[in-house]
C-alpha cells in the first residue's frame, strides 16, 4: 500500500438497478496533502464515485481504502475524519444556519467555537435567525461547505462546490480551498465539470468520462501532456512545397494549412527562414498551445 | 454493535435538535392538552359524564379514553410521517449518512424521538387533566375534586400501557415512511388503517390490529381482568414493534424491498426466519388460555365503600338462601371452604350491593367491589374471570326476539331461525376471550350450550305451538330433524342448570305445555318428572310464586299452597312461599287508588290522576332511610330495564324537608324514575296506602285501580315477576 494515499480505490465498478454500467474499473488515488481535481462532464460518474467513497452507495465491486483502512470495515472511523458536500446542498430548511451546524456539531463532538469559526469562514456569521429555506442557493452552498468543515477534517470531499456561487464566490472558494490545503494540510478532493474552475488550484487531476478514468496524475503531468500536444500552424502560398521543405519537422496536412509539432520559438524562426528563403509567402505562422480545456475536450471526444 | 452504542447518544441528540422550529413539540402539546382543557372548560357549565366521587381519577380516565380512541393514533401517524418526511424533503439522508454514526443508531434514534414524543404527549394529557381538576376544584366545588385522591399508580399504569400500545403504530408507520418518500401516501395509508381498525373493532374483529391497539387499551382502561400489567394486544404491540423496527432498518439500509428481503437468497432466508420467529412469539402471546381449577374453593376480595360493610354473603338464586357468610375486616374478605358449591350462578351480597358471580367448587374468585349510590362496580377475577366477563360483556344472541317474529311463520322457517340463533350463540361463546385472552373453561361452555338448547326448545316446544295452532288450526306441527337433535342434547332433568333462569323457564314451559294448562296436573308433573329434589323445589317454588300472584281467591290459593308446601323439601323454599302467600292474603287489589298530589323536580304539580292510561309503580320513601336507599337502587335498575311509554316508575318522597329531597333527587335526575315530593298530609297518605313500613311499593293500573298494594321489595325476584306478570311489556333479556 502506498503510504501517502488518502483515498485509494481498486477496480471500483458500479451499476444502478436496470443494469446500465455507471462506473467501471475506477482506480482513484488521492495523495496526502494534494488538491485533487476530479473532472468530468455531467453524468460521467463523478457523484457516483464520491457517493461510493463516502459509503452512501453500497460498494458492488472493487475495494475502497481511505486513510489506509477499508471503508466497509471502518466506515464510522473513516467518516470521523472526512468533511463532505455531495451534489445539492442538503440542509434543514426550518432551522437557522447556526442550528443546522449545531445538529452536526453534536454528532462530531466539535466545539461551539468551531461553529462560529466555520460560519465566519463561509461569511454566514451574520444570518442570525433567518431560516435556511429563505437562503439563496449560494448561501446554502456556503453553509454546506461550512458543514463539511465542521469536523476539522483531514480529507475534504467537495462535489461541484461552486454550483450556485457567483464569480466572486467562486474566487473566494478557490482561495479558501488553497488556504485549507496550505495552512491546515487538508487533503481535498474536488469535483467539477468546469476545468477552468479547478485548474488554478489543484495539484492533481483525475478525468472521468462515461464511468472510466481517462487520465490521472499530477497537474504537471497533464501540462507535459499538454505541451506534447502543442502545434505550429503554417499557411503559405504553396503548402505542397512547404510540406516538402519541412519534412524533417514531421508536418501534417490540415485543410488549408500545415501543422508541425511545436517545440520552442527558435523552431518558429527557423521554419520561417526556410520558407522565405525558398520564395514562399508566409501567411500564417501560429504556435497554438493545447490548453487543459482543449485537452479535456480532446480527451473526452476521442473516446466518444 | 460497538459503533451503535458509541454513536447512539450523539445521533439521538442531533435528532432532538432537529425538532427546533419544526412545530412538533407544540403540536404534541396542543394535541395532548386539547381534550382535558376542553373538558375542564365545559365542566364549568355542564357536568360531562358522571365525575363525583373519584372525580380526579374519572377525569383522567375519561380524557385518556377520548384521546386514545381515535386522536392518538392519528397523532402518531402524523408525527412519524413528519419526522421522516423532513429528511426526504430537505434531501438530508445523504448528509446524515456521511456522519461518523452507525446506520442503526441513525435509524433507531429517529424511532426513539417518535417514542419520546408519544410519551410526552400522554404525560401532558395526564398533567393537564390533573390541573383541570385543580382548577375545577375552585370553580365548581360541587364536583368534589378536593375530596378525590388521584390514584397515580393506576394513572401511570394506564399511561405506560397506552405508550406501549402506541409503539407498534410508530414502528409500522416509520417503516412505511422510509419506503415511500412522500408525505401524503404514508399519511393516507396510516389514516385508512386507523379507520379500518375502528370499523373492525366495532364489529368485534381483529383485536390484534396494531392501529387499533390504543383504542383497545382505551376500551380496557381498567387493565387485565386477571391483573397482568399488560394485556396481550399490548404485548403484541411490543413484539411487532421490534419486528417492524428490524424490517424498517433493512429497508432503510438496502433502499428497496427487493434488496432488503428478496435478493440475494440469503436476505430472503433471513427475512423469512425473522418473521417466522416473531410470528411464533405473537401466536404464543395471542393464544387463548383456559384457566385451571384451583386446589381449594376460595372467595376473596376488597370493598371500596363509603359505608362500612361487615359481611359478604354468597346467596343462591332464586330463593336467596345463604351458602356462605364471609366476614369483612378492614374492607377485605377471604374465605377458603370445603363446602360443596355446585357450578352455577350465585349472588354476592355486600351491604346493599348484590351482584352475580359464576363459580363452583375448586374455584378461586377475587371480587373487587366498589360501590356508591350511583354506580356500583363489581370486578370478578380469578379462575372464573373469563366466564364472568362473558356473562357481563360477552356478545350474545337475543333469542327472545324470535318470540316476536313467529306470526304466520311455517315450522321449517321458524326452526331455521332458531337453529341459526342457536348456532350463532354457540359460535360467539366458543370464540369469546377476555381482553387478556382467557377463554371460558369447558364446563362453562358445556353448560351454556345446554342453555342455548333450552332457550331454543322453550320457544320451539313452549311458545311456537300456540302460535302455530292459531294460524294453522287443523294441521299437526312437525319440526325438521334439527330440532329433534336439540331435544336430544338437553332434558328437563338437568340439575346442573338450575341456577340459570333460562333453564327454569324451559322446564316450566315444557311442563305447562304437557299439563295442558291444568294447574294441579302441572304441579303433579313437576313432582313426578323432576328427579333432583332441589331442582324440583326450585321449579315448584317459582311456579307457586307466580300462582300466588295470579290467584286472587284466597281460599283456593291457600288450599293449593298447602298441597305444594307438602311436596317440598327445601326449608327456605317453604318459608319464602308461605311468606308470599301471607302477603297475598292481605292484598286488596282491584280498588281505586287514592289520589295524591305532589311536586316534580321542575316545580310542576302532579296528581295521581295525571298518570291515567299508564301503569304506575310507586315507591314511597323517606330521605336518610338506609333500607329505602338500598331498595331505590333496585327500583332504579328495574326502571332502567323496563322502559315503555305505558309504564311509569314514580318515587314519591314523604320527606318533611323539601330542600334535602331536592338535593338528593337532583343527584338521581338522570334516572328513569320520576322523582316527586308529596304535598299531601303525611298521615293521610300513610293510611290511604297502608304504609306500615318504609319503603313501600304499590302498583296501579291504567284505570287508576290498585293492582298490587303491597309489592315485595324490588331486591326480591318476586317483584320483577309480578311486574312481568301484570304488565304486558317486552321481556327484558336476562340470563
Amino acid at each position: 500500500m502506498n503510504n501517502t494515499s488518502i483515498i485509494k480505490t481498486t477496480g471500483l465498478s458500479y451499476h444502478y438497478s436496470g443494469g446500465v454500467q455507471t462506473l467501471s474499473d475506477i482506480n482513484l488515488n488521492v495523495e496526502k496533502g494534494s488538491i485533487y481535481g476530479f473532472l468530468g462532464p455531467n453524468g460521467s460518474g463523478k457523484t457516483t464515485t464520491l457517493s461510493l467513497v463516502l459509503g452512501l452507495l453500497k460498494n458492488q465491486q472493487g475495494d475502497i481504502e481511505i486513510f489506509g483502512q477499508h471503508l466497509h470495515s471502518a466506515r464510522v472511523d473513516i467518516l470521523k475524519k472526512i468533511g463532505s458536500l455531495v451534489e445539492t446542498p442538503s440542509l434543514y430548511g426550518h432551522l437557522t444556519a447556526k442550528e443546522n451546524l449545531e445538529v452536526y456539531r453534536v454528532v462530531y463532538g466539535a466545539s461551539k467555537a468551531k461553529v462560529a469559526e466555520v460560519l465566519d469562514i463561509v461569511s454566514l456569521a451574520d444570518t442570525g435567525k433567518k431560516v435556511v429555506k429563505k437562503f439563496s442557493l449560494g448561501m446554502k452552498q456556503r453553509l454546506s461547505i461550512a458543514l463539511a468543515l465542521l469536523p476539522n477534517p483531514e480529507l475534504l470531499i467537495l462535489d461541484e462546490p461552486s454550483n450556485g456561487l457567483d464569480p466572486a464566490g467562486i474566487i473566494e472558494l478557490r482561495e479558501l480551498i488553497k488556504k485549507l490545503n496550505k495552512e491546515y494540510g487538508m487533503t481535498i478532493l474536488i469535483s467539477s465539470h468546469l476545468l477552468g474552475e479547478v485548474e488554478k488550484m489543484v495539484s492533481h487531476v483525475g478525468i472521468i468520462f462515461k464511468g472510466k478514468i481517462l487520465f490521472q496524475g499530477p497537474l504537471s503531468a497533464l501540462h507535459l501532456f499538454q505541451q506534447k500536444g502543442s502545434k505550429l500552424f503554417i499557411k503559405t502560398s504553396d503548402n505542397t512545397t512547404a510540406y516538402g521543405l519541412l519534412k524533417e519537422h514531421h508536418p501534417e496536412r490540415a485543410e488549408e494549412c500545415l501543422s508541425v509539432p511545436f517545440h520552442n520559438m527558435a523552431q518558429v524562426a527557423a521554419i520561417n527562414r526556410t520558407l522565405t528563403t525558398n520564395n514562399l509567402d508566409v501567411f500564417l505562422l501560429h504556435p497554438k498551445e493545447n490548453d487543459l480545456e482543449q485537452l479535456f475536450i480532446d480527451l473526452t471526444s476521442a473516446q466518444s | 454493535m460497538k459503533n451503535f452504542l458509541s454513536t447512539h447518544n450523539r445521533a439521538l441528540k442531533a435528532e432532538w435538535l432537529k425538532l427546533h422550529h419544526s412545530g412538533m413539540l407544540w403540536f404534541c402539546l396542543a394535541a395532548a392538552a386539547f381534550i382535558p382543557a376542553f373538558h375542564t372548560f365545559v365542566s364549568f357549565f355542564e357536568s360531562v359524564g358522571d365525575l363525583s366521587p373519584e372525580s380526579g381519577n374519572k377525569m383522567i380516565k375519561m380524557d385518556f379514553e377520548i384521546f386514545t380512541n381515535f386522536f392518538f393514533p392519528v397523532f402518531l401517524v402524523i408525527v412519524m410521517v413528519r419526522l421522516v418526511y423532513m429528511e426526504h424533503r430537505f434531501d438530508t439522508w445523504k448528509l446524515i449518512e456521511t456522519q461518523p454514526v452507525s446506520k442503526a443508531a441513525i435509524y433507531f434514534s429517529k424511532w426513539e424521538i417518535a417514542a419520546i414524543i408519544s410519551f410526552c404527549c400522554l404525560l401532558t394529557l395526564l398533567v393537564v387533566a390533573f390541573l383541570g381538576g385543580l382548577i375545577l376544584q375552585y370553580g365548581r366545588p360541587a364536583l368534589g375534586f378536593d375530596q378525590s385522591n388521584v390514584d397515580w399508580g393506576y394513572a401511570l399504569q394506564a399511561l405506560t400501557r397506552f405508550w406501549i400500545a402506541s409503539l407498534c403504530i410508530i414502528s409500522i408507520q416509520y417503516c412505511l415512511t422510509v419506503l415511500v418518500k412522500s408525505f401524503a401516501l404514508p399519511l393516507s395509508i396510516g389514516l385508512v388503517a386507523i379507520f379500518a381498525g375502528s370499523f373492525a373493532q366495532a364489529l368485534g374483529y381483529m383485536n390484534w390490529w396494531p392501529y387499533s391497539a390504543t383504542q383497545i387499551t382505551s376500551d380496557t382502561y381498567g387493565g387485565a381482568p386477571n391483573g397482568d400489567f399488560l394485556l396481550s394486544h399490548e404485548k403484541i404491540s411490543l413484539i411487532s414493534s421490534l419486528l417492524f423496527i428490524w424490517l424498517g432498518y433493512q429497508l432503510y439500509r438496502r433502499r428497496s424491498i427487493k434488496k432488503a428481503f428478496l435478493s440475494p437468497i440469503k436476505n430472503l432466508a433471513v427475512a423469512v426466519a425473522v418473521i417466522a420467529v416473531f410470528a411464533f412469539a405473537i401466536s404464543v402471546v395471542n393464544k387463548p388460555v383456559i384457566l385451571e381449577r384451583y386446589n381449594a374453593t376460595v372467595i376473596a376480595g376488597e370493598i371500596k365503600s363509603s359505608t362500612p360493610v361487615t359481611q359478604v354473603l354468597l346467596l343462591r338464586s332464586p330463593m336467596m338462601d345463604t351458602i356462605l357468610t364471609i366476614p369483612v375486616t378492614t374492607d377485605r374478605f377471604h374465605i377458603s371452604t370445603d363446602k360443596e358449591i355446585a357450578l352455577g350462578i350465585y349472588l354476592v351480597k355486600a351491604g346493599s350491593q348484590v351482584s352475580r358471580v359464576f363459580m363452583g367448587s375448586k374455584d378461586s374468585i377475587y371480587l373487587s367491589i366498589s360501590f356508591n349510590e350511583e354506580s356500583p362496580v363489581v370486578k370478578v377475577s380469578g379462575t372464573r374471570a373469563a366466564e364472568n366477563d362473558y356473562l357481563v360483556n360477552g356478545k350474545r344472541m337475543d333469542m327472545e326476539i324470535l318470540s316476536r317474529h313467529a306470526d304466520n311463520v311455517n315450522p321449517s322457517d321458524y326452526a331455521d331461525d332458531l337453529i341459526e340463533y342457536h348456532n350463532d350463540g354457540i359460535r360467539m361463546l366458543e370464540t369469546f376471550k377476555t381482553s387478556d385472552r382467557i377463554k371460558p373453561a369447558n364446563d362453562f361452555i358445556r353448560l351454556r350450550k345446554k342453555l342455548f338448547a333450552t332457550q331454543a326448545l322453550a320457544l320451539a316446544d313452549g311458545f311456537y305451538p300456540k302460535v302455530y295452532a292459531s294460524y294453522f288450526p287443523n294441521q299437526e306441527l312437525e319440526f325438521p330433524e334439527e330440532i329433534n337433535s336439540l331435544r336430544a342434547s338437553v332434558s328437563i332433568n338437568s340439575p346442573e342448570l338450575i341456577s340459570f333462569p333460562q333453564y327454569r323457564r324451559y322446564v316450566t314451559s315444557v311442563l305447562r305445555e304437557k299439563s295442558g294448562n291444568n294447574d294441579s296436573l302441572y304441579f303433579a308433573m313437576m313432582k313426578d318428572s323432576l328427579q333432583d329434589p332441589y331442582t324440583r323445589d326450585v321449579i315448584m317454588y317459582e311456579a307457586a310464586l307466580s300462582s300466588v300472584i295470579k290467584i286472587k281467591d284466597s281460599i283456593l290459593r291457600n288450599k293449593m299452597m298447602a298441597g305444594i308446601l307438602l311436596n317440598m323439601q327445601t326449608q327456605t323454599a317453604k318459608t319464602k312461599l308461605a311468606e308470599a302467600n301471607g302477603r297475598a292474603n292481605s292484598l286488596h287489589s282491584g280498588k281505586p287508588a287514592f289520589d295524591f298530589t305532589a311536586e316534580a323536580l321542575n316545580g310542576k304539580q302532579i296528581k295521581k290522576f295525571d298518570f291515567v292510561s299508564k301503569y304506575v309503580v310507586v315507591e314511597f320513601r323517606l330521605g336518610g332511610c338506609e333500607p329505602c336507599k338500598k331498595e331505590s337502587i333496585f327500583f332504579k335498575s328495574l326502571a332502567d330495564r323496563y322502559t315503555s311509554p305505558q309504564l311509569a316508575f314514580v318515587s314519591l318522597s314523604l320527606d318533611e324537608d323539601k330542600k334535602s329531597w331536592h338535593k338528593e333527587a337532583n343527584l338521581t335526575k338522570e334516572n328513569k324514575v320520576m322523582q316527586l315530593f308529596s304535598k299531601d298530609d303525611r298521615k293521610w297518605i300513610s293510611e290511604a296506602y297502608g304504609l306500615t313500613k318504609i319503603s313501600k311499593f304499590v302498583m296501579i293500573d291504567p284505570k287508576g285501580n290498585i293492582i298490587n298494594p303491597q309489592l315485595p321489595n324490588p331486591s326480591e325476584p318476586e317483584f320483577e315477576m309480578i311486574l312481568q306478570k301484570e304488565i304486558p311489556l317486552q321481556r327484558f333479556n336476562d340470563n
